[in-house]
């Protein structure tokens, strides 16, 4: 070899050992662990050099159809959507549906930049409606005939609520509220503003609402400004808890505390008692920490950001605060690592016996995990108000055995008549799930 | 070896040439690098060039050799080396503000001034590798490009302990800046006592 070629060698062998060094660092799949119900198994924490992600592959449903148990049907009722998140059964049976997309937090760091285009690619591209569609099927027949927009010009809408004839909205910045009477396809007025939500950055953006049984009051669940308080502890006044607003005067308190991202909220009938799902922090390993179902306490501290489970201590917050850690209330019910639920919605008999009792829970799917997780609605059965036992698929397939994820659930409703109706902000799909004519599941 | 004739270069040393040269050269090569002309006249009396110069006979005294280097640190190469040291030392002293105020922003800044050392390290560390590609791996060229590889490694390892949210960051990512940032700063002496376009011998 000439003495320019040993150099050249050289030179070469020394930026390829960089890249070799770079290159060795990635994880391997996570252990399965059981992680539901009302004592789940918490591994210790870890972190290593690269978050381990596993971004879901968007691509059409073509023929394909979300997988539902025996004895049920599944539709889709309504498409090319602009990102449907929360939908609404009106008394009518008409099916309102919330889409946008919020969020203005600003980019801090370079992991923000880089970590937010990687997360895109497992979301839709399509523009947020900022609106709300009403959906209707005259005749009964399960088709939605009517597709139309109730009401635009909103701000990433995302809560629903009616309370007799007030339609609540909760927006990304404010709780609003619409006169509705039986029938109407479109709102005749702007909104009234019942009360400003926190909005400033809305890392987590979504705001989610229910109505107490008597319609009194309005609960709105307000997510965390960050992950885990990396945005400084200022940008968390406010967030991560449960406003109890005051459907009258707009007047509000904090109802519970400590939620990391309670993105979706539903009475439970009969009880009244608020239950919420709850989105936990990531970046603690693939089975940590598991995001839940819980009846929230009025005055509870459910321990964001200073810990979690309980009195599981996060390290990452810092100064800590050993007195919250030790208020922290422990959740009712583990969903999972990294499910992402993001719909909840309590059963009724008409949805057929074995699926009589227990809430519906819809699962967004993980990003920082690998094998993925949720991608599907589940059933929580309930026991004497309380649940009791592990979680059914309800609705699946929406990853398939490809690789490819063709839906990701997000609010799931129960129509009265006997339907579940899921969101699908991936595909931009509503999707209604029906028992079988003549079939006794 | 002979001692070759003034103003001969001995291309014995591709890598590193010996170019003897004169008063009356080692004066113009000073002059155009404005430093004062010292000690090269036999009476051992310091002049500058400009109130009072060599003797006519002594112009042509051959009084020394410089040792070329083939190709002259670029300014650009100088740049980047240069650049690269405060802004690690800033995600240093960012760190240590984190570290001792548990404010958030001081770890963003942290964050930005290691991707930028790492911008320009990586610079470096090209003109580094391609002076060796050039001129072959010996000496302290091969201790800059090694210096600098350790330097970038460390640092991006750091960038992604950076990543981390919060507190998570410390202490590992404290120790990496203070370990970089001394690492850039060995580096920049190295290469600025090496990479010049001569030196006297």
């Amino acid at each position: 070899m000439t003495q320019a070629g040993m150099r050249c060698a050289i030179a070469i062998a020394i930026a390829i050992a960089v890249a070799c060094g770079l290159a060795g660092c990635s994880g391997g799949d996570a252990p399965d662990l059981a992680q539901f119900g009302a004592d789940p198994k918490l591994p210790e924490q870890e972190r290593g050099m690269l978050p381990n992600m596993t971004i879901a592959d968007p691509a059409p449903w073509g023929d394909r159809r979300p997988t539902v148990p025996p004895g049920y049907a599944i539709r889709a009722i309504a498409t090319g959507l602009g990102i449907p998140r929360q939908t609404l059964v009106l008394p009518n049976g008409d099916i309102l549906v919330a889409e946008g997309r919020g969020g203005s937090a600003p980019k801090l760091k370079p992991k923000d930049i880089v970590a937010s285009r990687i997360k895109a690619k497992g979301n839709t591209a399509v523009a947020g409606g900022n609106r709300l569609t009403l959906l209707r099927d005259a005749d009964g027949d399960g088709t939605y005939e009517l597709k139309t927009v109730f009401a635009d010009k909103l701000n990433a809408p995302y809560g629903l609520a009616l309370v007799g004839q007030a339609l609540y909205v909760a927006n990304q910045d404010a709780l609003v509220r619409f006169d509705y009477r039986d029938g109407q396809t479109r709102a005749v007025a702007a909104p009234t503003v019942v009360t400003a939500l926190p909005s400033a950055i809305n890392h987590h953006w979504t705001k989610s609402l229910a109505a107490s049984a008597d319609g009194q009051y309005l609960y709105v669940g307000i997510g965390s400004n960050s992950n885990i308080t990396e945005r400084g502890m200022t940008a968390e006044v406010d967030r991560a808890q449960v406003w109890q607003i005051d459907a009258a005067t707009g007047m509000h308190k904090s109802y519970a505390t400590g939620l990391r991202n309670p993105t979706a909220l539903a009475i439970q009938p009969g009880t009244g008692q608020l239950w919420a799902v709850v989105n936990e922090r990531d970046e603690l390993g693939p089975n940590l920490v598991p995001d839940y179902l819980t009846s929230v306490r009025e005055g509870g501290f459910y321990g964001w950001p200073y810990s979690y489970w309980g009195q599981n201590v996060d390290p990452r917050v810092m100064p800590q605060d050993p007195q919250k850690v030790a208020a922290a209330i422990v959740p009712d019910y583990s969903l999972g690592s990294h499910v992402a639920a993001l719909g909840v919605a309590f059963s009724s008999p008409a949805m057929g016996a074995k699926f009589a009792d227990g809430a519906f829970v819809g699962e967004h799917g993980s990003w920082n995990r690998s094998p993925p997780v949720g991608y599907k609605v589940v059933f929580v059965p309930f026991r004497d108000g309380r649940p009791a036992g592990d979680p059914v698929d309800f609705v699946a397939g929406f990853r398939g055995d490809d690789g490819k994820t063709r839906g990701r659930p997000v609010g799931v409703s129960v129509d009265p008549r006997g339907a579940l109706i899921v969101a699908d902000d991936l595909s931009n799909t509503i999707w209604r799930v029906t028992r079988t004519p003549g079939t006794t599941p | 070896m002979a001692r070759p004739a003034a103003g001969e270069v001995n291309d014995a040393d591709a890598s590193m040439r010996l170019r003897t040269f004169t008063v009356d050269q080692a004066l113009r090569t000073c002059d155009a690098r404005g430093r004062e002309y010292m000690s090269l006249t036999h009476d051992g009396i310091q002049r500058s060039p400009a109130e009072n110069g060599p003797k006519p006979r002594e112009r042509n005294m051959v009084v020394g050799q410089i040792r070329m280097h083939p190709r002259p640190v670029g300014r650009f190469h100088a740049f980047v080396l240069a650049a690269m040291v405060p802004l690690f030392l800033g995600a240093w002293l960012c760190d240590f503000a984190y570290w001792s105020s548990h404010q958030i922003e001081w770890s963003n800044f942290a964050s930005w001034l290691t991707a930028g050392g790492l911008v320009f390290g990586a610079v470096a560390l090209l003109c580094a590798l391609v002076d060796i590609a050039r001129a072959g791996a010996r000496g302290a060229s091969l201790t800059l490009a090694l210096l600098l590889l350790v330097t970038w490694v460390l640092g991006f390892i750091n960038a992604l302990v950076h990543a981390r949210d919060a507190w998570a960051v410390m202490p590992t990512g404290l120790i990496l800046s203070v370990i970089v940032a001394l690492l850039a700063c060995v580096s920049a002496f190295v290469g600025f006592t090496h990479l010049r376009a001569g030196a006297m011998s």
